[in-house]
């Protein structure tokens, strides 16, 4: 596995500099924002913490676009015969890019987190942001989860098209909701993020939500495995959508 | 002889490395009261050591050949699992050695871990989960106390020894906080030096079972692991034996110092003497 590791690192080192410096741009420019401007006396507490979150968001969609792309660099017949070849060669090249993924989304976690201090450190009237990051630590996991098996198994073209399809059903679910459903809790949107911190002080609802959190993070973590045992079982079916 | 001059060295530059930024940082952004100021301050102290080592390595030119990075031996996943249980089971059996024994009034079925069911069991699960998000800080210190400075001292004595000395180093790491009530506050009659005590007994019980973790896979990964979620359980689950469900604490027999050092110790010193003599034992039969 340490050899799949260092090749991993080897060949992406300038893309891994590259992205990092890129997602940590918007988080960047958020912290500095609030830090020291006089304009955000407005912006503490819970309505910091989401547009740390917005920030938090962009580094994850960038740090992701990475993730995928190690994936889909390694799109060759010869490599993947080969690899198929050598002794554990499948488990340990695709254990390898789930351990960068991981350790990618840990990394970014971490930045965040520092970034999100420096922030604290000049204006101690913002939220320090740490669950939201691992938050969306789990939603990036997740949605590795889905993705890798699916550029596996169809090749990193097709393996977009198909994972479009489930994300195309949810964005339906939701317009369907948005026309036929109860939109009473957005009806008056002025107030609806002072009602939404409202709720998360009460202490019953942080229970239940971080007890959800809990529930979902253990069950992405199961997933991430699983997602990582198909990928390993369908590796060699994928060969035929490879373009070279 | 040469090789031995040699090593000491390497470990020199690496406690030189690790050390000043804790120290200097430590006492530059101190409260007084056993933390920091700067949040950034604090929350990268963590990631000093393994700097230390990144630089140490690449002036003295050894490479990372032996940094244990790999995920590990096969079949380790036994030993990851083991990193994870070990620190969320640990404040379960201190908080019943903590009803049992220090407080003086009330049950640990009025503690905030029995009270709430639904609040315990999402403790339970978020610990370990926001402790997979954070391990940059554990792996942080783990590159350089487990990954670096106990295979260094092992090449000079025996690893028992070597596990004793790492941990009176990492302890020693601390003192900027120590010396100002970190972990165990200031309300005890010896301040600060029983908290330096406290803190060196702590950290060579948990360095034996870190680096027991480390052997066992050859890799630092699951000590990283272990490390940052003890961190989180012992702030977060054993907090919550020793509150009463309204948030109170409750009436102990002894100071909130010995309270600390009679319910968390003995089971990590038992652990860590356990850990100490399976090495002992592979080392002989190997």
């Amino acid at each position: 596995m340490a050899g799949f590791l260092y090749r991993e690192l080897r060949l992406s080192w300038y893309k891994i500099i590259l992205f990092m410096f890129g997602m940590m741009i918007y988080p960047v420019l958020i912290a500095l924002l609030m830090r020291n401007s006089p304009d955000m006396k407005d912006i503490s507490g819970g309505v910091s913490a989401l547009v740390s979150g917005v920030g938090a968001v962009m580094a994850f969609l960038i740090g992701g676009t990475f993730e995928v792309t190690m994936f889909k660099d390694d799109e060759r017949r010869k490599w993947t015969y080969y690899t198929a070849s050598t002794p554990d060669g499948i488990k340990r090249q695709i254990g390898a890019k789930y351990i960068v993924t991981l350790f990618f989304a840990i990394a970014t976690v971490t930045m965040l987190t520092l970034v999100n201090s420096f922030a604290y450190d000049g204006n101690h009237d913002i939220a320090i942001a740490t669950s939201l990051y691992m938050v969306l630590f789990y939603v990036q996991l997740f949605m590795r989860s889905l993705e890798y098996p699916l550029i596996v198994r169809f090749g990193g073209k097709m393996g977009n098209v198909v994972k479009m399809v489930p994300i195309a059903a949810v964005v339906l679910g939701g317009a369907v909701y948005l026309l036929f459903g109860d939109l009473s809790p957005f009806a008056d949107m002025s107030s609806f993020w002072d009602r939404l911190f409202e709720a998360l002080e009460d202490s019953e609802t942080a229970g239940k939500i971080a007890l959800g959190t809990g529930i979902a993070a253990l069950g992405i973590t199961v997933l991430y495995y699983l997602s990582y045992r198909l990928s390993v079982k369908w590796y060699l079916k994928g060969v035929d959508h490879y373009a070279k | 002889m040469q090789s031995k001059k040699k090593t000491l060295l390497r470990i020199a530059l690496y406690i030189v490395l690790a050390y000043l930024p804790m120290y200097v940082l430590g006492f530059a952004f101190s409260d007084k009261e056993g933390s920091l100021t700067s949040a950034l301050a604090g929350n990268s102290l963590m990631l000093f050591p393994a700097i230390a080592v990144i630089i140490t390595r690449l002036i003295t030119k050894e490479g990372f050949r032996d940094a244990l990075l790999g995920t590990g031996r096969r079949k380790s996943g036994k030993y990851y699992a083991a990193a994870v249980i070990f620190p969320v089971l640990l404040p379960l059996v201190s908080g019943l050695i903590l009803h049992l024994f220090i407080v003086k009034s009330g049950s640990i079925g009025d503690s905030a871990f029995c009270d709430n069911g639904m609040l315990t069991t999402a403790v339970l699960l978020t610990t370990p989960a926001t402790g997979l998000a954070m391990a940059a800080h554990g792996f942080g210190e783990e590159l350089g106390w487990r990954g670096y400075l106990t295979p260094k001292l092992e090449e000079l004595m025996p690893t028992p020894l070597a596990i004793v000395v790492t941990g009176m180093i990492w302890a020693l790491w601390h003192g900027p906080l120590l010396a100002y009530g970190y972990d165990f506050g200031r309300d005890y009659d010896f301040f600060p030096y029983g908290g330096f005590i406290a803190m060196i007994v702590m950290c060579i019980a948990l360095s034996a079972f870190l680096t027991w973790l480390t052997k066992r896979t050859d890799s630092v990964y699951p000590a990283a692991l272990c490390h940052i979620v003890y961190d989180m359980t012992c702030a977060g689950e054993f907090t919550m034996f020793a509150m009463k469900a309204d948030g109170t604490p409750f009436e102990y027999r002894v100071s909130e110092f010995w309270v600390l050092i009679l319910s968390i110790f003995p089971v990590l010193i038992v652990c860590g003497a356990v850990c100490i003599m399976l090495l002992r034992k592979k080392r002989i039969s190997d």
